[in-house]
């Protein structure tokens, strides 16, 4: 448009703008004559005249509120209002008073606020009118009446309860311990009643609690109740989020679907207050992250622990202690993040406080209990870095999307609305998660996994017969078990948890493999998931358990290997499973069994590899599997055969590493391969060639060591190349040497405790080259050294088996340590007896460990007096020289890449 | 308000271009203070409207003593620009909080007790309307400022740029059913 046609336009329509509808079509059609566009413009211009007064309002940034100065002795219905009491969530509530009767009744109005009469607000405002007029009991504000005002805004009168808020109340009056109960239980009784009449009041907080003068406590406000018939209550009433955070319930601030537990939430944090005085979660100077994570995974403070500042003033008529035990159980239940855990009804939540005042049992203690062990093994610490936390944000998203792409049109829309619960999720927890990060990493990821973990429950539970669906949701599950158990230079990880979520997947695909026995992706997930399992079980200890899913995935595998016998990936899955489930096999003692399932999985991956063709990773397991079979050939007591073995793993390995030199990840496999070969060698009396072996370990450790100092893991193997060659220089009779070695590994593997206390492994390590630099200064005839050596050793082991009894290693090390005391002189009969039965115990675990027999019956005859010292030590250093360390190779493997 | 400004102001009516412009920050400076009080208030029922806050900043100006400044025009008609300026970078700043953080706005809209404002105006666009309008007729565009932005009344307007009020009427209806075309061009 031009300046020169808007002028034209506007001859005509400013005089039409004035006139009746009528006259004005002629008078413009008139003005226009010809021109038809210029008469379509103008009438479309005068079209718009009703929505142009949206000018004629000034563009404010906020909603203007009455106030009751504006609103002071004017009338609406039959009520003058006299002034104002509050402003709550849509409306202003102000006093008035009846203004035609003949007697003055003071009562509440309530009127929706101007600009706040959107649709979805009138009729969460006439739900809250029709809700209230259904309400009749003591302890409930009444309604009076209702109307509509002039301007069309709808209104309401309640009784108008004159008094304090419950907590003022309470403060005011210096109320005792049990009249508070009292007091509360009277408000618990209107809201059973409400919920038996099917309503949720949504907001319960002390600013809707009034106690009158004569004590009597009204419950206010049911301005966002929801009735729980869902007939009558439109979508957009529940849609808008109205609530005070500080008594809001966990899934209320999520936004979810609401039960009468919301209200048994808020119920427990206003006794909470009643009880302590102050909140049980402190919300000013929050931001809405931070409100989230708290309200949703922070566990409240004990009310009898709660020594907030000023809480134990005169205002206080009993001391806090008084809460501990019953009350504090109570409370905490009625607080708990699930809803679930809470009370099943606000009567059961009154009837518990009343057990508690005639001294009863009452329910919320066991519960409690419970719930302290389930949310301690869920927090677990756990070092975790981010990109396991970008990862898991990940898996959310994407499910979420692929979820869409498999859902029918028709589920379209309901899967639309959870991938925006998915996402808005995600989005806050990146939001909460970044903030978090750098204090505690620790309990962002179990934010992010918690929280991940409910949507997917969430998602599974839609999932319906969509069996592409159920895939994705079981790789989503999956996913979070590994991610949970992922350890970080920790030895620790959330391995309940991760069972917990594996199971899930395990489940789905159980399910997935019966109903679709020929697809090959069934069978591949369903056995990584087995195999998952199996691996958690056994860091759990439950070894026959990891067994039978060891097996199961081999015999799925030989399933998938029969429905593709040519496919290479069932091929080295089916390995895995074999060489995984030998290592089952071999912890729990049976080593014959064990060869045979590691010679299987050699097999495999020899007629992969065959071709020449095959990748690094591919080869480098070949090299895994022969290691496991040599190091069973060695327990065995066949060395040679466990010789060509190791001697064949190290080929590979240096072939390996010769296609890219400056790879870590081939070096460390070099170094670790090079180590079995000097281990074997040294068995066999062929100390040398074990130092040479030994020396390029430890060469390549070093290297690796000071490409990255800070690198824990490689610390710990230049730790265990020390090791070696102190142990083999020992065996040799170089002792100055040994002692040198074990001295440079005892203070690595000090570093690497000292990094990270968690690591029992490393912790293991340096207790057992202490004794046997023991052994060696013991040797030189440094007795009291050596004694000296012998006591820290026995201390550290006492330490590790304090935090994991089951450990085998660990009782064998106390073993071993209490003989060597009792040889040198230090020790007592009780040491050596406790020695013979430790001894006696692992013997009958793993009866083909022969060197364990022969560690019993030095032992005894140790206790017979049949040795003589220096016998004794000579022969119980040459058969140290095979047995212990044996097992802190085997951990090794399980850390070497097979996967 | 300092006493830089009534100076400046008394000043006005000798060199009036150059001292309106020496004063212009500072009433600019005022009003975005006052503006940003206003707006800082979270809690709902703190409201910013233009005519008091425009009136404000002109009382408290004459407050000051006996403002000799007579061109009240030129004062009103550069505090509505100024008006129409906070309130677009209100509006743009909001926009931008709602853009960073989802969950932000849910709880700053819920916790407001959805405030709604799908009845008003979105003055990002109204601001872009009017600088089209602008083109075609500086006069209306100016009255819409200081009505819409300054809610200024027809009387007002018409004493400030001497103008018949049935004047300032005409251009103000075609203006405004112009603008009300122009953002919502289906109807």
């Amino acid at each position: 448009m031009t300046p020169e046609r808007w002028k034209q336009i506007r001859e005509i329509l400013e005089p039409a703008a004035e006139m009746p509808t009528g006259p004005r079509l002629s008078f413009v059609k008139q003005k226009c004559g010809q021109d038809v566009e210029l008469r379509t413009e103008i009438e479309g211009l005068l079209s718009a005249s009703e929505r142009a007064d949206a000018f004629e309002k000034q563009p404010i940034a906020a909603v203007t509120n009455d106030t009751a100065s504006s609103l002071l002795g004017e009338t609406i219905g039959n009520y003058r209002i006299t002034g104002e009491l509050g402003s709550g969530g849509m409306g202003s509530v102000f006093l008035a008073v009846r203004s035609d009767g003949s007697f003055e009744q003071k009562v509440a109005l309530k009127l929706i606020k101007r600009g706040m009469d959107s649709d979805a607000i009138l009729k969460r405002f006439s739900t809250e009118r029709q809700i209230l007029a259904s309400l009749d009991h003591p302890n409930i504000a009444h309604l009076i009446d209702g109307g509509t005002t002039s301007d069309g805004r709808p209104y309401f009168v309640m009784e108008y309860v004159s008094g304090k808020t419950i907590i003022d109340y309470i403060r005011d009056h210096s109320l005792g311990l049990s009249e508070r109960l009292d007091l509360f239980r009277e408000v618990c009784s209107a809201v059973a009643y409400a919920h038996q009449n099917l309503v949720i009041h949504r907001d319960l907080k002390p600013s809707n609690i009034l106690v009158n003068t004569a004590g009597v406590p009204k419950l206010l406000d049911f301005g966002i109740a929801k009735l729980l018939r869902s007939d009558t209550v439109a979508e957009t009433a529940t849609r808008h989020a109205v609530f005070t955070p500080e008594y809001a319930s966990p899934e209320q601030i999520r936004g979810e679907n609401l039960t009468t537990a919301t209200d048994i939430y808020s119920l427990g944090a206003i006794l909470y207050e009643a009880l302590t005085g102050v909140r049980p979660f402190a919300f000013e100077d929050k931001n809405l992250g931070q409100i989230v994570q708290t309200a949703t995974s922070a566990a409240a403070v004990r009310p009898s622990d709660n020594r907030t500042p000023g809480n134990e003033t005169e205002a206080h008529p009993f001391p806090l202690t008084h809460l501990r035990g019953d009350l504090d159980n109570i409370v905490l239940k009625a607080l708990s993040k699930e809803p679930e855990r809470r009370y099943s009804s606000v009567e059961q939540f009154a009837e518990d406080i009343r057990r508690h005042l005639r001294g009863l049992p009452v329910v919320a203690r066991q519960a409690t209990w419970r719930y302290r062990a389930h949310t301690f093994t869920r927090r677990n610490p756990v070092l975790v870095g981010a990109v396991a936390l970008v990862f898991l944000t990940l898996i959310a998203g994407i499910t979420a999307t692929t979820i869409l792409a498999h859902r029918a049109e028709a589920e379209r829309q309901k899967a639309e609305r959870r991938f925006n619960d998915v996402r808005a999720i995600t989005n806050s927890l990146i939001f909460e998660v970044n903030e978090k990060i750098d204090e505690s990493p620790i309990k962002a990821r179990e934010l992010l996994v918690t929280r991940t973990i409910e949507y997917l429950d969430k998602l599974a539970s839609e999932a319906g017969e969509d069996t592409g669906l159920q895939a994705e949701l079981a790789a989503a599950y999956e996913k979070i078990g590994d991610v949970q158990a992922f350890h970080y230079g920790s030895g620790i990880g959330d391995t309940a948890g991760s069972i917990e979520n594996h199971q899930k997947a395990l489940a789905m695909r159980a399910a997935l493999d019966l109903k679709e026995p020929e697809n090959l992706q069934h069978k591949l997930a369903f056995a990584s998931s087995l195999l998952k399992i199996a691996d958690l079980s056994t860091t759990a200890g439950r070894t026959s358990a990891a067994l039978e899913k060891y097996e199961l995935a081999v015999a799925t595998m030989e399933g998938a290997k029969a429905l593709a016998p040519a496919d290479t990936q069932v091929k080295r899955e089916l390995a895995k499973a074999y060489a995984k489930f030998g290592q089952g096999i071999l912890r729990s003692g049976s080593i014959s069994k064990a060869l045979a399932n590691y010679e299987k999985a050699v097999d495999l991956m020899v007629g992969l590899t065959a071709s020449g063709t095959a990748d690094a990773r591919l080869l480098h397991s070949v090299s895994v599997y022969k290691s496991y079979a040599g190091y069973a050939k060695l327990e065995m007591g066949s060395v040679d055969d466990a010789l060509i073995d190791f001697n064949e793993s190290l080929q590979i390995d240096k072939q390996i590493w010769e296609t890219d030199r400056e790879s870590r990840e081939h070096m460390r496999n070099l170094a670790s391969a090079e180590q079995w070969v000097g281990y074997a060698l040294r068995s066999s009396q062929r100390f040398d060639e074990s130092r040479e072996h030994l020396l390029q370990s430890m060469n390549l450790q070093q290297r690796l060591h000071e490409l990255d100092r800070s690198n824990v893991g490689d610390m710990n193997s230049l730790a265990d190349a020390h090791l070696e060659l102190g142990w083999t220089a020992s065996e040799a009779g170089k002792t100055q040497i040994a002692v040198e070695h074990f001295e440079t590994a005892i203070s690595l593997y000090g570093k690497v405790a000292e990094n990270d206390p968690n690591n029992l492994s490393s912790r293991r390590q340096l207790s057992f080259t202490r004794r046997h630099l023991g052994d060696a200064l013991a040797k030189r005839g440094e007795r009291d050294s050596a004694v000296q050596r012998f006591t820290a050793a026995l201390r550290e082991t006492d330490e590790l088996i304090q935090r994991d009894q089951q450990n085998t290693e660990f009782r064998y090390d106390k073993a071993i340590c209490l003989s060597r005391l009792a040889e040198y002189g230090s020790g007592s009969p009780e040491g050596l007896n406790e020695a013979r039965s430790i001894l006696e115990g692992l013997v009958k675990e793993s009866p083909e460990r022969k060197r364990l027999s022969d560690d019993l019956l030095h032992i005894r005859r140790l206790l017979e007096g049949r040795v003589d010292r220096s016998t004794a030590r000579y022969q119980g250093l040459r058969r140290r020289s095979s047995s212990s360390r044996t097992s802190a190779k085997e951990r090794s493997f399980a850390l070497s890449n097979i996967m | 308000m300092s006493t830089a400004i009534t100076k400046l102001l008394n000043e006005s009516r000798t060199d009036e271009e150059s001292a309106l412009d020496e004063v212009l920050p500072l009433v600019y400076a005022e009003m975005r203070r006052l503006a940003g009080a206003y707006l800082s208030r979270e809690r709902v029922g703190h409201t910013l409207q233009p005519t008091a806050l425009v009136h404000e900043v002109y009382l408290k100006l004459a407050g000051q003593g006996p403002v000799a400044w007579q061109n009240r025009a030129h004062f009103f008609g550069a505090a509505s620009t100024l008006m129409r300026e906070i309130l677009i970078d209100h509006a743009r700043s909001k926009k931008r909080k709602k853009r960073g953080s989802g969950m932000r706005t849910y709880i700053e809209i819920d916790a407001a007790i959805g405030v709604n404002d799908d009845n008003q105006l979105d003055v990002l666009a109204v601001d872009e309307a009017l600088n089209e309008l602008e083109r075609l007729d500086e006069r209306q565009a100016k009255i819409v400022e200081m009505k819409f932005f300054a809610g200024m009344t027809i009387e007002e307007i018409a004493e400030v740029l001497d103008i018949s009020p049935a004047t300032i009427k005409r251009d103000w209806t075609s203006a405004k059913l112009l603008l009300t075309r122009m953002l919502d061009p289906s109807s």
